[in-house]
């Protein structure tokens, strides 16, 4: 099993992020064409394990998306496409390279099968890069309002903002640590407070 | 694009591909422009499903500003006008069918009289 880091996980999402000027909302398939990967659509079938939404053939540089659920993939301006294109730009720059020597488990029959849900660590993986790709630390942490926040609204108009649906930036808010759910499941900024530190300060 | 490994053309997909990413437009633009779905058109450009009519061929190449009788013969599309007389003339089709055996230096002749440049050697 190959383990890699979160922070060079964030480095390499940061790094793509710079090399190719991209922007909140950006177009992931115009970054497939820069990146020399090629994009198709397909019907593929689900397995019992789950839904299979996309996946990456490493040694044909070639992403195919799930025609099966394509509204799925498209809703709302297509964010759940962004993150699986995402995820499948993460597995070509993480993972690929190991998956042609034959290293990577994970490519079956030379394909990446990426499955809804999976916690498969490669899976993680993928998952934390395309995370970390379309919302960046700085550029998300440049966006956050500069006081106290409170409430849902703050978290839709960033998940607006950056194309991508609201759970996927609830673990990415509170995986920083900028973000965490009051007593009434509000997100809240900042970090959650420690264990104890609300019995502290109430009567 | 980053991935072209040298100036071969091989098929309709990759050709269309390589102009579209000349052209800096996406699939969806190409797609929405061409009044076809955008995955008909990514799987035209892996050279899967089936193959786009000459009226797409042709608008396809307008909008990649490319030469529509190139982007027809490697859909391996064939004139109408090409079709039918052949239908109604043996003779013709005979010719078609040895057409692929004639060596380019028969075909230089008739290239000088339609006023084609001959394909490089």
């Amino acid at each position: 099993m190959t383990y890699i880091p979160a922070p060079k996980i964030e480095e390499s999402a940061a790094e793509l992020w710079q090399r190719h000027s991209l922007a909140p909302g950006f177009d992931v398939e115009k970054l497939l064409d820069n990146l020399g990967l090629r994009l198709v659509w397909e019907p593929i079938d689900d397995e019992e394990s789950g839904i299979i939404l996309g996946q990456l053939i490493p040694g044909e540089k070639l992403v195919v998306l799930n025609e099966k659920h394509i509204e799925k993939l498209e809703h709302k301006q297509g964010r759940l496409r962004r993150f699986t294109v995402g995820h499948e730009i993460g597995h070509w720059l993480l993972h690929a390279n190991l998956g042609r020597s034959g290293a990577l488990a994970l490519i079956e029959n030379e394909r990446t099968w990426c499955r809804d849900g999976s916690h498969d660590p490669l899976e993680r993986q993928a998952e934390m890069f395309s995370a970390a790709l379309l919302m960046p630390r700085d550029t998300l942490g440049a966006a956050l309002p500069d006081l106290a926040w409170h409430g849902w609204s703050w978290v839709f108009g960033l998940c607006d903002k950056f194309l991508v649906n609201t759970t996927p930036m609830l673990i990415r808010l509170e995986g920083l640590g900028w973000m965490h759910r009051d007593e009434h499941d509000v997100p809240t900024a900042g970090p959650a407070p420690v264990p104890g530190q609300r019995t502290l300060f109430s009567s | 694009m980053g991935d072209e490994d040298g100036d071969e053309e091989k098929t309709f997909g990759e050709t269309i591909r390589r102009l579209r990413g000349e052209r800096g437009l996406t699939q969806r633009e190409v797609a929405e422009r061409l009044g076809i779905n955008f995955t008909y058109l990514s799987k035209l450009e892996n050279d899967r499903g089936e193959r786009p009519g000459e009226e797409t061929v042709r608008k396809l190449a307008e909008i990649l500003q490319a030469d529509a009788e190139e982007l027809l013969a490697l859909a391996g599309k064939v004139s109408p006008e090409l079709r039918d007389r052949a239908k109604r003339d043996v003779q013709f089709a005979r010719l078609l069918r040895h057409l692929p055996n004639i060596s380019d230096d028969e075909l230089q002749p008739i290239y000088r009289r339609l006023k084609i440049t001959p394909p490089k050697k």
